[in-house]
């Protein structure tokens, strides 16, 4: 069977004051809504099999107090602890990359099972790499060695994606070339506070090591993602919390099974890959069964 | 309280959509299926008992149709399904208007007529504005559908969402020329821009009359919605076809979970969000 596995999560024990949810969203939190009663595909009480758990955002920015490992000791802890269900994820301030940072980073994915990494450039205020030397020098200083890391441990960055002026979806595609043999997923299918899923999609279509990943997606643009670069390239994500995977399992389903003009009559096959199947190649997760 | 879920914000159409392209068709039975496919509402399974239909809008802007032929088949379907839709007729006041609105006036009894539609971008033009160009022009075309709103006593839904022409804070001039018609800013502005319904909660909160529809908002506007105006002012709408009804009722169920995914909101306040606050302004019997 092919697992439901949710591209994207986050837990921390009290709030988020920086994204803004709280009071708390704890492991078991997330535990309890990867297993509320859902019909997902006609599949009666449909668990979400595995979440890429990641730490809460707001503990990752330019003013946290928290060192890289502090920021990350409560979803180490976690994933330790439910190994079958939450695979780590390393939400990383390129800022604070260093010779110690990569050490750590390797040893979160090589002893304990951290298998993708997130850069959120709105959060911690930069520039992706882009043509103009200026702004891009300092930007490929930055990011280029983390992106040899991810090269190196053979895992995907996660780009958030959504809001002026530092996550518009283009400027993934200078750094998709660069690196064409890293795996690229565009969060949230490039929509959070404005809505610039077209940009996402013809960055997709330009290089084939992008992905899109669906929280906060529109579903008439699940469709046109779906249209534009094949079912296999789109990853579903939930984006919990603040968002509820049901809702957005549910998001999926609708716009890719129904009947146009509301879905556009995907297979329940593919809509499988997209909501778990594509994700677990992605991770070389290929022998998950689920739960 | 009667627990009733109704969807104020739906389209039906016979063929393609002549301007956003979306088909084969939407039939009004295909319509009714949808409602009654049964949706999870707090751990229960409800259908949708009743729907506020639209034409296509494509069809009130291109083709010089008059106000019949563009809403011949919602017509029609109103007649085979009296007791389940109800009919918010578009109003293109680019177009001949005073015929519209006579036009209007005949069906509101025959034909279900509960609220009225306007759709500034789709018909481009400026909601009434302060200064004068083009404040004046539009109020001879806007106004007039105000008074037949207050006349027949029905709310106006206006969309909203795109620049130039529709963005919530620009329905603040005609709000207060019209405070006793109340108006259901569709979408909260969200469908392009998500923020947008930051200002749409602006809006609502600074004008009594206005209310918030919430198709294509997300779940973080929706949650600051709840905080900032209450469950009074919020009205569930699915936008279906062409958007999918059950993510767009999920959408506002979730208000009942706990923070950080809901807000803890009681099931009379669900319901309130997702049936009674549009029945009570559409006088629709639950």
């Amino acid at each position: 069977m092919i697992p439901i596995i949710d591209c994207i999560t986050h837990i921390k024990n009290t709030e988020d004051d920086v994204i803004g949810w709280g009071p708390k969203f704890t492991a078991e939190d997330l535990i309890a809504q990867m297993d509320a009663p859902r019909t997902v595909l006609g599949e009666a009480n449909r668990k979400v099999d595995k979440a890429i758990v990641f730490p809460a955002l707001g503990d990752t920015v330019p003013t946290s107090p928290l060192s890289f490992t502090e920021q990350h000791s409560y979803v180490i802890e976690s994933a330790q602890k439910c190994p079958d269900r939450l695979i780590g994820g390393i939400a990383i301030h390129a800022r604070l990359w260093s010779d110690e940072t990569n050490e750590l980073v390797q040893k979160m994915v090589k002893e304990q099972g951290f298998r993708m990494m997130y850069i959120h450039p709105s959060l911690h205020k930069y520039w992706l790499p882009i043509q103009t030397p200026s702004e891009s020098e300092g930007s490929k200083q930055m990011l280029y060695p983390l992106f040899e890391s991810a090269r190196e441990l053979n895992i995907p960055i996660l780009i958030h994606t959504g809001d002026q002026p530092y996550a518009l979806p283009a400027t993934v595609d200078f750094i998709a070339g660069e690196f064409s043999d890293v795996k690229i997923i565009i969060a949230h299918l490039g929509t959070q506070g404005e809505m610039f899923t077209i940009e996402a999609l013809l960055v997709a279509g330009r290089h084939d090591n992008v992905y899109v990943e669906t929280s906060y997606a529109m579903p008439h643009m699940l469709i046109e993602a779906v249209h534009s670069i094949g079912p296999e390239r789109v990853i579903f994500g939930s984006n919990c919390p603040p968002l509820e995977p049901t809702h957005q399992l549910l998001n999926v389903e609708e716009a890719l099974t129904l009947d146009p003009p509301v879905g556009m009559k995907l297979s329940f096959g593919d809509t499988r890959k997209v909501m778990g199947g594509n994700l677990a190649n992605l991770l070389d997760l290929v022998t998950v069964q689920s739960i | 309280m009667k627990y009733t879920v109704i969807d104020p914000h739906c389209h039906i159409i016979p063929h393609r959509e002549p301007v956003w392209g979306w088909g084969p068709h939407f039939f009004v039975e295909e319509l009714l299926e949808t409602l009654d496919r049964g949706y999870d509402v707090m751990g229960e399974i409800k259908r949708v008992e009743k729907a506020i239909v639209m034409t296509s809008i494509g069809l009130t802007a291109v083709g010089r149709r008059t106000i019949t032929e563009s809403h011949q088949y919602a017509l029609e379907s109103i007649k085979k399904y009296p007791e389940r839709i109800f009919l918010n007729p578009i109003i293109n006041p680019r177009f001949p208007l005073t015929e519209q609105l006579d036009t209007i006036r005949e069906w509101k009894d025959e034909y279900n007529v509960v609220m009225l539609k306007l759709h500034p971008s789709m018909h481009n033009y400026f909601l009434p504005t302060y200064r004068p160009y083009p404040g004046e022009a539009s109020k001879k075309m806007i106004y007039p559908t105000f008074e037949l709103a207050r006349e027949l006593d029905v709310p106006m839904m206006i969309h909203m969402g795109e620049a130039p022409y529709s963005f919530p804070a620009q329905i603040a001039p005609v709000a207060e020329a019209f405070q006793d018609v109340h108006i259901i800013c569709a979408h909260s502005g969200a469908n392009n821009v998500p923020s947008n319904a930051l200002d749409a909660i602006l809006l609502a909160k600074t004008h009594d009359n206005v209310y918030l529809g919430t198709s294509w908002v997300q779940t973080p506007e929706l949650i600051e919605m709840y905080y900032a105006l209450g469950a009074g002012k919020i009205i569930y709408e699915s936008d279906c076809s062409p958007a999918a009804l059950g993510q767009a009722l999920r959408l506002v169920t979730n208000l009942h979970l706990p923070p950080p995914l809901g807000v803890g909101a009681s099931k009379d306040e669900v319901y309130q969000m997702i049936g009674k606050n549009a029945a009570d302004l559409c006088k629709i019997p639950l």
